[in-house]
């Protein structure tokens, strides 16, 4: 089953594109980090995921088939919104009150043994929690819904680093007991390496690269050589980046395991960092696993 | 750009089967507790309101009392002179118009205060990114708020235009019932059945400007002007709405024969008791309706001919030797209801347009 689907998805706002052209199968049973700069359309595929947003042309559908948005999938995934928004006036308690009958399956024993293990407060008010108590407050109530699919988006965004770690904690504590499917969108990719085993890349508003951690971090290689040799090698592999230093070259490449490296070029593993930041910087450059041949494609050439 | 990973088979968390949802009573509980502030709100007003019409009551009652003792009832009036001097000191106690008022902006409080942050107030604080996200889903969480605020504000409009329409201007309608009728204009849109019908109308209309305009407090200002707007035309234009269904007669002279609106209660034998005379206008020798000069022409000839010695009979006569007609409209007593509750359905049904478009835009709104 498929956590996530999309067909052709795209969302435009006022003429804008902010998501096009997206079709995207997530598995089930990974923690998915969904990675991108500023404006590249993480937040409004996450919100066309959970049905805060329609989407414009295409369609998405969750946990096998519901469409988004659907009591069913309501019923089934769990959202935490940018910021986490929940309503500062009331209690800590109140607010479970409120999750506890918007939702027809909600554990509030679960809920208050997080936040009781959180030194979270039952009796004070939502607005005068700290970021990170209130990121786990509503990290504890999606969880307490005890769904299918969690859905969170930045976050880690406003925490500092303790309070990352905590929240992490508790997701990959949660996804261990529960088995439960995670897509998490960030900005901090260093710190998704350690807990998320698939990984999507977004670039102005379309996917770049998806796939397996594990399987990219295996098909990319770190090359290095001599300048003049250069353009020779960059024919034989599928050149992400390229960086040029005097008589030094080095390329981001995806390799193909038929193909051997060429004499006097170094090829070394790249890092997760370094990977999505070489994408990053050639929006242009897709990869994809699956049955799709995977290609790259440089801006310019 | 496709991608497909052979899936792992993670069991599925005990889930209830499709269509069994959360109940009403518990998000009737979830809306109690988000809106509590709005729940104040008509709390404050109501307890305001009603101690206003208590404490103007009194001034009443005792006026009422001396009237009463003075033997006097509008039927049987045994010494003018006290009689007229109590109803005049009627017509002078403070609470009366100030009253009427403030029910009448009972329904624009509600609106603007309660009904415009409704959905206002989750689209700017970002809230709604959780509410609209829980297994209830939008639609039946916005309805069901919409209908706990009608089942406390209906009863408590209700409540208050009993109090007004009924106990606090009764004392009015047996002493001077011009003052006290219950056609006038503020005292016709404060019943016990219209304040709620206004309320509501306010109430939804609130919640629909919020969805759209998505911002607090430029939702109960557009509100405000909106409602506001609304109760004044309507005001304005009741000689017109009573012009619905009004019956018309060639058989009623008053006083001062003019054309247009008169508004006033048929007494002392012109037209029917209790009716409410809405418009008079004069129809010429071939039948057709005088324009406003020519009507005013013979308005002030016929009016010099009332004040002469005997003009009740010579205007009549004038008429008729001219081939003039002097027509009135007017409400019979037994059509105020019928009035109101037409009034009250058309305002329902825009309260319920005011629902569908607030649904239809929180169906297709978009983070």
């Amino acid at each position: 089953m498929n956590v996530v689907e999309s067909f052709g998805l795209g969302v435009s706002y006022r003429g804008t594109w902010a998501l096009r052209d997206c079709t995207l199968a997530v598995p089930e049973g990974h923690i998915v980090a969904l990675v991108g700069s500023n404006g590249a359309g993480k937040t409004t595929l996450l919100h066309c995921a959970v049905g805060l947003t329609a989407p414009t042309t295409g369609e998405v559908t969750v946990l096998g088939g519901i469409g988004a948005g659907l009591p069913d999938a309501l019923e089934r995934v769990a959202f935490v919104a940018q910021e986490t928004p929940l309503y500062r006036h009331i209690t800590v308690r109140a607010m479970l009150t409120v999750a506890a009958n918007m939702n027809q399956h909600f554990d509030r024993n679960l809920a208050e043994a997080r936040l009781a293990t959180l030194d979270i407060p039952l009796d004070r008010r939502i607005g005068r929690l700290s970021g990170g108590q209130q990121a786990q407050l509503a990290l504890a109530l999606a969880l307490a819904r005890r769904p299918d699919l969690l859905v969170l988006d930045e976050p880690l965004a406003r925490l500092d680093p303790l309070a990352r770690h905590e929240v992490m904690a508790v997701v990959m504590s949660a996804v261990a007991e529960e088995g439960l499917s995670v897509i998490f969108s960030s900005h901090v990719v260093s710190e998704l390496e350690r807990v998320a085993d698939y990984l999507i890349l977004m670039s102005h508003g379309r996917i770049q690269m998806v796939g397996m951690i594990d399987d990219l971090l295996s098909k990319h290689v770190v090359l290095s050589g001599p300048t003049d040799d250069a353009e020779r090698v960059a024919e034989l592999f599928a050149v992400v980046q390229s960086q040029h230093a005097g008589r030094q070259t080095q390329f981001v490449a995806r390799i193909d395991a038929s193909v051997e490296f060429p004499k006097d070029w170094v090829a070394e593993n790249i890092s997760l960092d370094e990977l999505v930041l070489a994408y990053l910087r050639e929006p242009s450059a897709t990869a994809m696993s699956g049955p799709l041949a995977v290609s790259a494609n440089r801006a310019g050439r | 750009m496709t991608t497909t990973v052979a899936s792992s088979s993670v069991a599925s968390r005990d889930h209830s089967p499709s269509g069994q949802r959360v109940s009403w009573l518990r998000l009737m509980h979830v809306a109690l507790i988000q809106h509590r502030a709005a729940l104040i709100t008509i709390f404050v007003a109501f307890v305001t309101l009603v101690i206003a019409i208590v404490i103007g009551r009194d001034a009443v009652s005792a006026s009422y009392a001396s009237y009463l003792a003075a033997g006097c009832t509008l039927a049987h009036p045994i010494d003018l002179q006290v009689c007229a001097n109590t109803a005049n000191q009627y017509a002078d106690i403070p609470s009366f118009t100030p009253l009427v008022i403030a029910l009448r902006l009972f329904p624009l409080v509600i609106g603007a205060f309660v009904g415009a942050p409704l959905v206002a107030r989750e689209m700017e604080s970002g809230t709604y990114r959780f509410a609209w996200t829980q297994g209830v889903g939008r639609t039946r969480l916005v309805l069901v708020t919409l209908a706990m605020l009608t089942l406390i504000v209906t009863p408590v409009a209700v409540v208050l235009g009993f109090l007004l329409g009924g106990w606090y201007i009764h004392p009015y309608a047996v002493i001077n019932i011009a003052v006290g009728s219950h056609w006038q204009s503020g005292l016709f849109t404060t019943t016990w059945w219209m304040t709620p019908v206004w309320t509501l109308f306010a109430l939804t209309l609130g919640t629909l400007v919020g969805a759209v305009v998505k911002r607090t407090v430029a939702a109960i200002a557009t509100t405000m002007v909106i409602v506001g707007g609304v109760l004044l035309a309507v005001g304005l234009y009741l000689t017109r709405i009573f012009d619905i269904g009004a019956v018309a007669s060639s058989r009623i002279f008053l006083n001062g024969m003019n054309s247009g609106p008169l508004s006033i209660l048929a007494s002392h034998g012109q037209g029917p008791a209790g009716s409410w005379l809405a418009r008079a206008w004069y129809t010429g020798p071939g039948g057709h309706v005088l324009g406003i000069k020519a009507a005013n022409r013979v308005s002030l000839h016929v009016n010099s001919l009332f004040e002469s010695k005997g003009g009740a009979s010579l205007a009549p006569r004038w008429l008729a030797l001219h081939h003039y007609t002097y027509w009135v409209s007017y409400q019979p007593a037994d059509h105020f209801w019928i009035l109101q509750t037409v009034v009250g359905l058309v305002l329902l049904a825009v309260a319920s347009l005011c629902v569908l478009g607030t649904v239809r835009i929180i169906q297709h709104s978009r983070s």
